[in-house]
């Protein structure tokens, strides 16, 4: 399974320059939830292959049967015949019956032992689905220790997460198969789940509700890492975005600053305090952009701010026109922001 | 294969009233799932009233009760010429059966005229929140099955004072009253959930 | 037992005299050309022209399917951007859940039903024409709106409040909220039809005890569609008016909630798909029971375990909704009742296989598409009782492994038994039998199709592809199971076109058929292929359940109807006893002119509110014109009811 799934890891970063994660799949569980439904498959794989095969088999037996021994007129009315298929179907329909009670407890069995599996969270995070992107708020009782990023979610290994759900348009899902189900995120709703990632890797999620144009590209990724690195990221988001001290960088600032960005985007301790679309504060140090579409590389994001309708027609960000002196300097700034 | 007749039905009428006739099942068909609707609206009022906090939600009075009342009232009374209609239908007098009806038609406007004070009495717009949407939507539903039966009325009146009618007339009309005291029997429990329950 | 294979009931010399047949025969006889082609009120020719409408729309759906399988077979593919993509998908499931599932087997039943049971037409001719009408227009309408870029783009569902004013500008929404209201109109009128006709208008003799369990499936069909519809025409009118009129159904910063709308939606969604499940296995009991030469063994267990579907089937609608914030004492219920609902499919299989051992069978295409219907569709059973699980449909909901269950569980236990009727009562219908040799092509090919398409999705699924996406990056590794899937299309596609090429081909050079070519045992076989279109010269009457297989030679038979009228035979509902005779609408051009007004109002009302106001009062007009009596029939029946109350009174 382990070896599997490196070389599947390794497959796919060979293939494409995009974000090395761990396999996308409910089948390769990396917590206790998946983990357990992955369980639940197996069984239930396992009884209806058997009830599949079972069934089949009869159709083609009785029809080898009635085609090798056909029977005469009189005979298809014989009261030993029919006693003995009500007989047969009579058990087949008590099997069915039982068949279906094991499995629907067994169902009910899972279900109840996951909700019993939810203890004290170490971390409670809130995540808020926008049209097409995540936003991520790490939360604390005190303000200045509470992380804004977005698209990304880290976790300590082994340590349950409780996650707050809810949507700043339309219902959104979130879901991340190989740590846990899926739970929408429906406005005007409070929902909440739970999620805990008992091996370290980058476990990808995908918005599993239809909502509008770029369903299919608002991806977010779940980093799951040693408690003691999880500490040293959290600690680094905490502090505000880094101050440049080469002169593109500055130029980069000053226009992210005075253009169009600070509009909609925060980054802390500058002059951009837009609300509307992702906190940039620490954007550097994220594995994607534009909600899991691109690798994070100064290529990609200058073509990403360039013109993200290109990329993914109908996004919330316009186009946008700077000197290509801006944009190099803009990018190298947030290249910066780590 | 050889016929055998062996069942002479020439003798038989060519109209039935009641369950019967198969226009009965029509209306019997027409209500149920016009009833259905009614309990989906039900339903919906009280799913959103489960979920809010006050109701009428805050801000919004209840409504009043002149309107409603008067409407009630004039439902039951439409009653009459409705069962009215119908008997003389049974019997084929053509001139009372014209009366009851038409009288069933002019009460019948007025309860529809009435309905559009009775959405006024709920003090509340079908645009202000969920709770003017539903109540709104109880009421027209309702009222839109009213009209239809009204339509139904007076083309039949009409249908008696131009023509002699045939039997199977005399039957529509049996079956426009039945439908009638279905559109008045629904009107009360939905008078007393809409106006009544959230006092 | 008496074998009937071949009978040709025109040897059998008609109970009425040869000048009342004549007169039979002039008064039923339908109109020539144009005008008789729109005022026809008689349920065959209604029948037809649905099922011919319904294929065609099956054949735009396909189409839709293909468009999404060609744009998904590679990663990054660009043939479909998301706006196209995003209302083809809406497009395809709008078009193959309300335009051809549904109505296709209700055209069937319009057609069939007065047969088997004896009568000569529906109980409300001119109603029937009017769902049809309706049904169309409802189509044209939303084709019309599609090819103008002003399609559903929100899925079969439009969830709000994607669906809603704040989030879907244009028409779109609109359009499709109201193909849903011509569409649940059609299916009403359908339902009224067949609930009311198998009441009251059965043949004497055939009690509940001796209906043809098609009859059975159609008659529990239809009595689920009048509570279903209900619930989806609310859910689309309250989100017409969220977007029109500004109400605040689902919109929660006024006390609205957007679940209210899933869960209106689901009670009808899920007993959709019983809708459309019911009568398929009506059709593959009829097959059964017929190519293996003998009646289905257990009718009172067929008959229970189609009326325990149908209503377990109104119990299961918050399985579609267990990733929202629903109470997990409710899901725990939906859960066992979405489970249990296997076991009255289940016993049904067994019962047939049983039929199978116990009859004589014989490998025509019809028994073919039976056995092709219980491989494919218990796939799809099985992973519905997967889905049905919470946690394991946590991880499956919303992903191509929901796809791959409801195709194998549609296109396995719907359209399988669908050709299989198709290859068994095209000859009723045309005189004429469809080709054995492409029927198995056909066959085939879409066994191997369907397979190849639909298995490589649950893997998918599993594998984190969700729903509604209009592309997937190569990094994912999908890309090698989504081309497997559309290769499997083209074949499905191919098998399709034997299909269409078999219905035409066969309608000149198929073999003669006459009246009963498969030795069958119900009340349509009687009569000649294609029937008169006054069904039978002599209502029969019924004598077993096992219908023609019971005659002996010989066809007790009722006389008396009226030959120079339209006329019906009207029984009691329990024992089937002769009550009165019942005249029938001769054809008019009142259905179509309604049509005409409702999609009229319909249309402008998507527009304005006042489009449905003025299209009420503009509705008056043709139902008074379908209300007044024709003058000559009139006059006759006024003189009949006068000369009937001169002579002394015949008690009934």
């Amino acid at each position: 399974m382990r070896l599997r799934h490196h070389a599947t890891i390794a497959l796919l970063l060979w293939a494409s320059s995009c974000v090395g994660y761990d396999h996308q799949s409910a089948l390769d569980p990396a917590g206790p939830q998946a983990g357990s439904v992955h369980g639940l498959w197996y069984l239930m794989l396992g009884i209806s292959a058997g009830v599949y095969v079972v069934v089949v088999a009869a159709l083609l037996l009785v029809i080898r049967r009635r085609q090798a021994h056909p029977l005469e007129p009189d005979e298809t009315r014989s009261r030993d015949r029919e006693a003995r298929a009500k007989r047969v179907v009579v058990i087949a329909g008590a099997v069915t019956v039982g068949v279906l009670f094991v499995v629907l407890l067994a169902d009910l069995a899972v279900a109840r032992g996951l909700t019993r599996l939810a203890t004290s969270p170490a971390l409670t995070i809130r995540v808020t689905g926008h049209q097409w992107w995540w936003d991520v708020e790490y939360e604390d009782s005190i303000p200045q220790r509470r992380v804004r990023l977005a698209n990304e979610i880290h976790l300590p290994v082994g340590q349950p997460v409780l996650v707050k759900l809810q949507s700043h348009d339309v219902i959104h899902s979130f879901w991340v198969p190989n740590l846990a189900g899926k739970r929408d995120l429906i406005p005007g709703h409070h929902t909440e789940t739970w999620i805990r990632a008992d091996r370290p890797g980058v476990y990808r999620s995908q918005c599993a509700e239809f909502c509008g144009l770029q369903h299919a590209k608002m991806a977010l990724y779940v980093v799951a890492e040693p408690r003691d690195q999880f500490d040293a990221w959290i600690a680094r988001q905490r502090t505000p975005a880094v101050t440049p001290n080469d002169t593109l960088a500055i130029r980069g600032k000053g226009v992210l600053e005075s253009g169009s960005c600070a509009l909609c985007h925060t980054v802390t301790s500058t002059l951009a305090r837009g609300l509307v679309g992702p906190n940039l504060t620490h954007v550097g140090s994220r594995l994607s952009l534009a909600a899991g579409t691109l690798p994070n590389t100064p290529g990609y994001l200058a073509g990403w701010i360039a013109d993200p309708q290109t990329i993914k027609p109908g996004a919330q960000m316009p186009p946008n026109s700077l000197t290509p002196e801006d944009l190099r300097a803009l990018v190298a700034y947030l290249s910066t922001l780590r | 294969m050889r016929a055998r007749a062996t069942h002479d039905v020439s003798s038989l009428p060519t109209e039935v009233f009641g369950p019967a006739n198969v226009t009965w099942w029509a209306a019997l068909g027409g209500e149920v799932i016009e009833g259905f609707v009614l309990v989906l609206a039900v339903f919906a009022y009280f799913y959103l009233r489960y979920e809010a906090p006050d109701w009428p939600p805050l801000h919004t009075p209840l409504p009043s009760l002149r309107a409603p009342t008067i409407n009630l009232a004039l439902m039951a009374l439409s009653i009459i010429p409705a069962w009215w209609a119908a008997r003389s239908a049974r019997a084929k007098n053509r001139w009372a059966t014209f009366a009851g009806l038409t009288l069933h038609a002019i009460l019948g406007t007025a309860i529809l005229v009435m309905r559009y004070f009775e959405c006024y009495a709920l003090n509340v717009r079908w645009d202000t929140n969920a709770y003017g949407s539903v109540t709104w939507a109880i009421l027209f539903s309702h009222g839109y099955m009213a009209l239809f039966d009204i339509f139904d009325t007076a083309g039949l009146a009409i249908l008696c004072l131009f023509l002699q009618p045939e039997e199977r007339h005399y039957v529509d009309v049996t079956e426009n009253s039945f439908f009638w005291y279905f559109v008045v029997a629904t009107w009360v429990p939905l008078f007393l959930i809409v106006f009544l329950s959230p006092r | 037992m008496a074998t009937t294979i071949g009978t040709d009931p025109l040897t059998l010399p008609p109970a009425i005299h040869d000048e009342d047949r004549k007169t039979l025969h002039e008064t039923w006889e339908p109109e020539r050309g144009f005008k008789g082609w729109v005022r026809a009120v008689n349920h065959k020719t209604v029948g037809k022209r649905y099922i011919v409408t319904a294929l065609v729309f099956l054949l735009l759906g396909g189409l839709e399917a293909a468009a999404l399988r060609m744009q998904l077979a590679r990663p990054d593919n660009t043939l479909l951007g998301p706006d196209r993509y995003n209302q083809v998908f809406s497009m395809h499931g709008t078009t193959m859940m309300f335009l051809f599932a549904v109505p296709i087997m209700t055209a069937i039943g319009i057609y069939l039903v007065p047969l088997m049971i004896g009568t000569r037409n529906v109980a409300y001719p001119r109603l029937n024409a009017l769902g049809y009408w309706t049904f169309l227009l409802g189509g044209v309408f939303l084709y019309t709106f599609f090819a103008m870029n002003s399609g559903p783009d929100a899925g079969w569902t439009s969830y709000t409040p994607l669906t809603g004013p704040q989030f879907a500008n244009g028409k779109r929404i609109d359009v499709w909220a109201q193909l849903v209201t011509f569409t649940e109109i059609a299916a009403l009128i359908a339902a009224l039809e067949m609930v009311m006709t198998v009441l009251k208008m059965r043949a004497p003799g055939m009690t509940f005890r001796r209906l043809p369990l098609f009859v059975w499936a159609q008659f529990i069909t239809a009595a689920m569609v009048m509570f279903a519809m209900p619930a989806v025409a609310t859910g689309s009118i309250m989100l017409g008016a969220d977007r029109l009129l500004a109400t605040h159904f689902f919109n929660h910063a006024e006390g609205g909630d957007a679940l209210l709308y899933q869960h209106l939606f689901w009670f009808f969604g899920h007993p959709e798909v019983y809708i459309i499940f019911l009568p398929a296995l009506g059709m593959v009991s009829q097959i059964v029971g017929t190519f293996s030469r003998r009646p289905v063994f257990g009718y009172p267990v067929m008959v229970a375990a189609l009326l325990t579907t149908g209503f377990i089937g109104f119990g299961l609608w918050v399985h579609h909704m267990f990733a929202t914030s629903v109470h997990m004492l409710s899901q725990s219920f939906f859960t066992a009742a979405s489970t249990m609902i296997a076991i009255p499919t289940g016993v049904q299989i067994f019962c047939w296989i049983a039929t199978l051992w116990l009859g004589r069978p014989v490998w025509k295409t019809p028994l073919l598409f039976v056995a092709g219907f219980v491989v494919v569709f218990m796939i799809g059973g099985l992973s519905g009782v997967m889905l049905a699980s919470v946690p394991f449909d946590a991880q499956a909901h919303d992903t191509y492994f929901v796809v791959a269950h409801l195709h194998y569980v549609l296109l396995g236990g719907a359209l399988f038994p669908l050709f299989g009727a198709f290859y068994y009562w095209y000859p009723k219908v045309v005189g004429r039998l469809m080709s054995e040799r492409l029927g198995k092509w056909h066959f085939w090919l879409l066994l191997i199709g369907v397979n190849v398409t639909f298995f490589p999705q649950h893997l998918l699924g599993l594998e984190g592809m969700t729903r509604r996406i209009y592309t997937y990056s190569e990094a994912m590794g999908w890309g090698p199971l989504n081309l497997v899937s559309t290769v499997g299309a083209v074949i499905i596609v191919a098998g399709m076109a034997m299909f269409a090429v078999n219905l035409l081909w066969s309608v000149r050079h198929g073999e003669d058929a006459g009246a009963n070519p498969w030795g069958a045992d119900t009340l349509e076989w009687l009569t000649t292929s294609p029937p008169p279109p006054y069904n039978f010269v002599d209502t029969p009457v019924v004598t077993s359940r096992d219908g023609l297989w019971a005659y002996d030679g010989e066809v007790p038979v009722v006389t008396g109807l009226h030959t120079d009228r339209p006329e019906v035979l009207v029984t009691s509902m329990m024992d089937t006893r002769p009550v009165y005779r019942h005249e029938m609408p001769e054809p008019t051009y009142a259905p179509l002119v309604m049509a005409v007004v409702i999609a009229g109002m319909l249309a402008a009302g998507i527009f304005t509110p006042w489009g449905v106001v003025v299209g009420t009062f503009a509705i008056v007009i043709p139902f008074y014109i379908w209300a007044w009596p024709d003058r000559g029939q009139h006059a006759r029946n006024l003189r009949e009811e006068k000369q009937r109350r001169a002579e002394p009174e015949m008690a009934s």
